[in-house]
Formats: structure tokens, C-alpha cells, sequence
């Protein structure tokens, strides 16, 4: 059997560190961007809200027909109940995620239960009475998942770069 | 600062409270609102009701002077910001203000477009489509009921004149009263569920902050300063009191150090007056 020779050995070893490296630096790439989505999603919603704070009059209205083929909006109460529950429910999911530190967030799902809100209450005819209910409810629930998001990727960024480090050092 | 133990412990749970406190006040203050706004339309209709009743007497002897008189003394009632009795044609007959008789209203406008969408206006409404708000020309948030005064057997077949048994309606009442109370009231409401916020707030936050010092973090900080002393070659480090759930964790680092310090045979002279097993350990009174 051919041994390997020690020269060979080493070169293997090094082109198997410096590749190890390059995975470590792309991961923490990733992780820089991925800290950034909770503020990227907020900046949306703040951006949908300022539409929705003036009852979306820079989009067209909805056709009588469309109007009509939806049928009768659901009462603003019942709107309300969904809403706290969504809080409640958010949080509560946010919190585990919390708990067991895992990297999964909502991000655009929270959004687009967000922006149904506002639509719901717009086709009802209450949106200017319950804005800050779902304003408030978007910045607790978005912001709640940022806070989260930025944390889970600061620790895991900087388990990456001590191994980075003790690569770059061994 | 976000990345601090502290801020980890905390912040969640202030944003979560804060939020859940903050969305859950304004729903109940807009579920308050509405509610308030429905008695008063009720309120104001049954008024209507009343003053419609009180002046049906004088319509049927056709008593103009006498039912003038009425809505003249109705108007000047606190808190009454206009009354007005429109015949079918939406000309105003009776009003407070006298510059107003005989005027007629645009159809077109709140309070007169519900019934007049159709070719033919309609003849009964909901009592909320009865009511409008609006602002005066005084800058006053007005409540206006609009209640029509129906055409009833005794009004044409009475002596003195008659209507058309077909004909439904015979004119309108349009009654409007000042908001500022209800007003009042409403921000009364809400300077009470803002203090009641913060205050719940305030408590939950000091509460938690309290709690998390007095048992996680004071002895957390006291064993991280211990052990980094150790650490930086002191030796007669003092061995921090630590009480409640971390109690065991100091125990295990008490020994460790002693552990090492015997095996190295620099057991400091602090240590040596409390040996393994001491008695304050045992109680479990003070590590």
C-alpha cells in the first residue's frame, strides 16, 4: 500500500483549514444579513402603516363587483378578538423561540397578518378608530422578533469567529 | 447594551407587557367609545321621539304660533345646538333661529343624503343611520338626529286640514346637541387607561427587574468577580454570600477552588478559617 507522504499530508490538512475558513466566513456573512431582517420587515410595516393611517387613498378603490363577491366585512369586535389573539399567540411562539434559541423567526408572515388586519378593519369601516391597536400590535410583535433574531445571530456569529480565531491561530 | 444579560432578561418581557398592555387599552377605550356614541344616539332619539310627541297636538289644531313657541324654548335648553321642523319639500318651517325659516336644505348633505340616495327617499332608517357628526361653525363636535314625523290616520282625517292618506312621511325633525360633554368624558377615560398603563407597567417592570437582580444577577456578578479575582492571582478573596437557587452553584465553586488551591498548597489565609463542610454551608445559610 502507497503511504502518503508528510508533505502531502500537510497540504491537505491546510487546504482542508483555509476551506473551513472560507465556510466560517460565509456563514457569518449570512448571519450579518439575517440580524438585519427583523429591521428590514419593520421598516415595511412602518411604511404600510403610514398608508393605512391614511385609509390607503393613494390606492384605487375596490371594484362594486369584487365588493360585492367578498360579501359584508366582519364586525370590528370580532376583528378585535382575532387581533388580541394574534398578540397573544405571537408572543407566546416568539417566547418559545426564545426558550429553545432557535434562529427560526416569523418576519414576513407577521407582516402579511398585519397588513390583513388593516384590511379588515379598512372594509369595515374602522380602521381610523382601531389604527394604533394594530400599529402598537405590529411593533411589539416585529420588534419582539428583531430584539430575538439580533441576539440569536450575535451569539452564534461570535461562536463562529472564536472558531475563526483558533483556526487562524492552530 | 442590548446584548447584556440584563437586557436579555428584561427587555422581552417589557416590550411583550408593554405591548399586550398598550394594544389591550386601546381596543377597550374604542370599544368604550362606541359604546358611549350608541347611548347618546339612543339618548338623542328618544328626545327626538319626545319632542315629536310633545308638538303633535299643535300640528293636528295646526297651531304654528303655539308650536313655534315650542321649538323656540327647546332650542334655548343647554346644551341643544339646533332644532328645526322640515315640511316634505325640505323647506324648514320652525326653527331656534329665525333667519333659518323658510329656508330649504341641500339633500345632498349629511343628515339629508341617508334617506335621499333613491329616486324616492326612504321612509324609515336604523337609528344610527338617523344620526350625524359633524363640527359647527363655532368649532363644537355635534350629535344630529334626524327623525321623521310619519303621516297617521288622525292626521288625515282631522278637521282643520289634511294630508293625503298616501302620503308617508309629512315632514322631519332634526334635532342637534353639543359632544363637548361626552367629549369630556372620553378623555377623562383615556387619561385613566394611560396612568393605569404606565402604573401597570411601571410595577411589572420594577417587580421583574427587582426579582431577576435579587436572584439571578447580584449573585452572578458577586461569583464572576470572585472567580475572576482567583483568576488574576488573588488570593485572600473573601468567598462571596450567595443565598437562594444559586446557592449550590457557589458551593461547587467554593470547593473547586479549594480543591485546587489544597492541591497546589496555596490555600489562602481566609480559607483556612472556613474548611470544607463548614457549618454556614451546611445550614445552607451562607456560602
Amino acid at each position: 500500500m502507497p503511504n502518503s507522504s508528510p508533505e502531502s499530508t500537510d497540504d491537505g490538512h491546510r487546504e482542508d483549514k483555509q476551506r473551513r475558513r472560507l465556510d466560517i466566513e460565509k456563514k457569518i456573512q449570512l448571519l450579518q444579513v439575517k440580524s438585519l431582517k427583523g429591521l428590514i420587515v419593520l421598516i415595511f410595516f412602518i411604511l404600510i402603516s403610514i398608508g393605512a393611517i391614511n385609509e390607503f387613498r393613494f390606492l384605487p378603490s375596490l371594484p362594486d363587483g369584487v365588493r360585492t363577491y367578498l360579501g359584508e366585512a366582519p364586525s370590528a369586535d370580532l376583528i378585535s378578538i382575532a387581533l388580541l389573539l394574534y398578540l397573544v399567540s405571537a408572543l407566546i411562539l416568539t417566547f418559545m423561540r426564545i426558550m429553545t434559541a432557535s434562529g427560526a423567526h416569523g418576519g414576513f408572515a407577521h407582516l402579511g397578518y398585519l397588513v390583513s388586519f388593516y384590511a379588515f378593519y379598512h372594509f369595515s369601516g374602522s380602521l381610523t378608530d382601531h389604527f394604533w391597536a394594530v400599529f402598537v400590535t405590529g411593533i411589539t410583535v416585529i420588534g419582539l422578533e428583531s430584539y430575538h433574531i439580533y441576539l440569536y445571530c450575535s451569539e452564534v456569529i461570535k461562536e463562529e469567529e472564536e472558531d475563526l480565531n483558533s483556526l487562524r491561530n492552530g | 447594551m442590548f446584548k447584556s444579560i440584563t437586557a436579555k432578561a428584561i427587555l422581552p418581557v417589557a416590550l411583550a407587557v408593554t405591548g399586550f398592555v398598550s394594544v389591550s387599552c386601546i381596543l377597550l377605550y374604542v370599544a368604550i367609545k362606541q359604546d358611549m356614541i350608541q347611548s347618546a344616539v339612543q339618548y338623542e332619539t328618544n328626545l327626538a321621539q319626545m319632542v315629536v310627541k310633545s308638538t303633535r297636538q299643535t300640528m293636528l289644531k295646526d297651531d304654528r304660533q303655539t308650536l313655534a313657541n315650542i321649538i323656540s324654548n327647546i332650542g334655548q335648553t343647554s346644551g341643544i345646538e339646533h332644532v328645526r321642523i322640515f315640511n316634505k319639500k325640505g323647506i324648514i318651517m320652525f326653527s331656534r333661529e329665525g333667519t333659518e325659516i323658510n329656508r330649504s336644505v341641500d339633500t345632498k348633505a349629511s343628515g339629508c343624503i341617508e334617506c335621499h340616495t333613491g329616486d324616492e327617499p326612504a321612509h324609515i332608517l336604523g337609528k344610527m343611520e338617523q344620526a350625524r357628526r359633524f363640527i359647527n361653525d363655532r368649532g363644537q363636535e355635534i350629535l344630529a338626529i334626524t327623525a321623521p314625523i310619519y303621516n297617521e290616520p288622525d292626521c288625515f282625517t282631522a278637521a282643520c286640514h289634511f294630508h293625503r292618506p298616501d302620503q308617508k312621511i309629512l315632514g322631519t325633525l332634526d334635532i342637534g346637541l353639543d359632544q363637548a360633554p361626552l367629549q369630556q368624558g372620553l378623555k377623562a377615560l383615556l387619561n385613566r387607561m394611560v396612568m393605569f398603563g404606565i402604573l401597570l407597567l411601571l410595577l411589572t417592570i420594577t417587580g421583574i427587574t427587582a426579582l431577576l437582580k435579587l436572584n439571578i444577577f447580584d449573585p452572578i456578578n458577586r461569583l464572576s468577580s470572585y472567580t475572576g479575582g482567583l483568576l488574576a492571582g488573588e488570593k485572600d478573596l473573601p468567598f462571596p454570600t450567595i443565598k437562594g437557587d444559586l446557592r449550590q452553584l457557589a458551593r461547587n465553586i467554593q470547593q473547586l477552588t479549594r480543591a485546587t488551591a489544597s492541591s497546589r498548597g496555596t490555600l489562602g489565609p481566609s480559607s483556612e478559617h472556613a474548611p470544607l463542610g463548614s457549618p454556614s454551608i451546611d445550614k445552607g445559610e451562607e456560602v
